[in-house]
């Protein structure tokens, strides 16, 4: 009875998702191996080719979670799709806020001999994987749709004003993370460490959009789910003993045969209506 | 290959790949259970 394979992409979520891997794949080739070492860094260099595209789909996660709260909170275009949008963006970002934190302690270890320091840029970046944490455990605790939303805006909107103060913390205080890379009149990589960070770049880019598009679908299912699902388990079941009952295997009912002591036979007997599920 | 370059890129590609794999696991229990009847998934 159980599938063997449940299709859950289109064919523009399989392209997005094929060519994910494929700069992803090009990726990994010339940041491993094509890309030379560094004057400086050394072989440290191809963290470059991770950390920096990491830390910008982080960004990306939480920009789309603040446009989409931004659009809910505006009457106008007060749609739950936005706040849809909003909650994949805020755990795809999360996600790789996790990997940006990850990525940049082993960094950290390597170039400045500490696993972690409460330096400016990485006490914000934790400060933002925390709130995101908070934001998600924030929305499974309220039920109510209108009120969830409201309140996940807020902290969405607390969340969008923490990247950008990350963002210019290496402008704005005295830290041991490196500035700008590549966002500066003359930036400091070039030849092939460009070519490979801008590859990086589009790989994890496009993995970002791949994850940010299933994601919303799981929030569409997840909602279809909370209202038709029990209608389709009941439903499920009932098959599954009459299926039992016709072919004469003895499977336990799903519903108790009223009756029985699970069911006792009422004292009137009950019309027959269709029960809504919600 | 340096290990701290190793570690760097095997924690990220493993983080990302549970979260695709995590999701897409789920969507497909959602969609199973929301279309018990149809065959294409059986």
């Amino acid at each position: 009875m159980r599938s063997a394979r449940v299709p859950s992409s289109t064919r523009a979520t399989r392209a997005l998702g094929w060519s994910a891997l494929a700069a992803l794949a090009v990726t990994t080739w010339w940041g491993l191996w094509v890309s030379p070492p560094d004057v400086v860094q050394g072989q440290f260099v191809r963290m470059l080719y991770v950390h920096p595209a990491v830390a910008t789909m982080c960004y990306a996660g939480f920009g789309v979670c603040a446009l989409a709260s931004v659009a809910w909170l505006w009457p106008r275009l007060r749609s739950p799709r936005w706040d849809r949008l909003a909650v994949a963006g805020a755990e795809v970002g999360s996600v790789f806020c996790a990997a940006t934190l990850l990525t940049g302690s082993i960094w950290g270890r390597a170039s400045w001999g500490v696993w972690w320091t409460w330096d400016a840029r990485l006490t914000l970046t934790a400060i933002l994987f925390a709130l995101s944490l908070g934001y998600l455990a924030l929305r499974r605790a309220i039920d109510n749709p209108h009120s969830r939303a409201l309140v996940s805006s807020m902290v969405a909107l607390l969340m969008a004003l923490t990247v950008i103060v990350d963002h210019y913390a290496t402008d704005w205080f005295v830290t041991l993370h490196q500035g700008e890379t590549l966002l500066t009149p003359d930036p400091t990589v070039h030849g092939w460490q460009l070519a490979t960070m801008l590859v990086s770049f589009l790989g994890f880019g496009l993995l970002f959009a791949w994850m940010v598009v299933h994601r919303y679908r799981l929030e569409v299912l997840e909602e279809r789910y909370e209202t038709e699902g029990f209608a389709f388990a009941l439903q499920a079941r009932r098959a599954e003993s009459r299926d039992a009952g016709t072919s004469g295997r003895a499977l336990a009912p799903a519903v108790p045969a009223v009756g029985t002591a699970a069911a006792p036979a009422p004292l009137r007997a009950a019309p027959a209506v269709e029960v809504p599920v919600r | 290959m340096n290990g701290y370059v190793l570690a760097a890129w095997l924690s990220c590609g493993g983080l990302l790949t549970l979260y695709a794999l995590r999701t897409l696991r789920r969507e497909r229990a959602l969609r199973r259970s929301l279309s018990p009847e149809d065959p294409k998934w059986r």
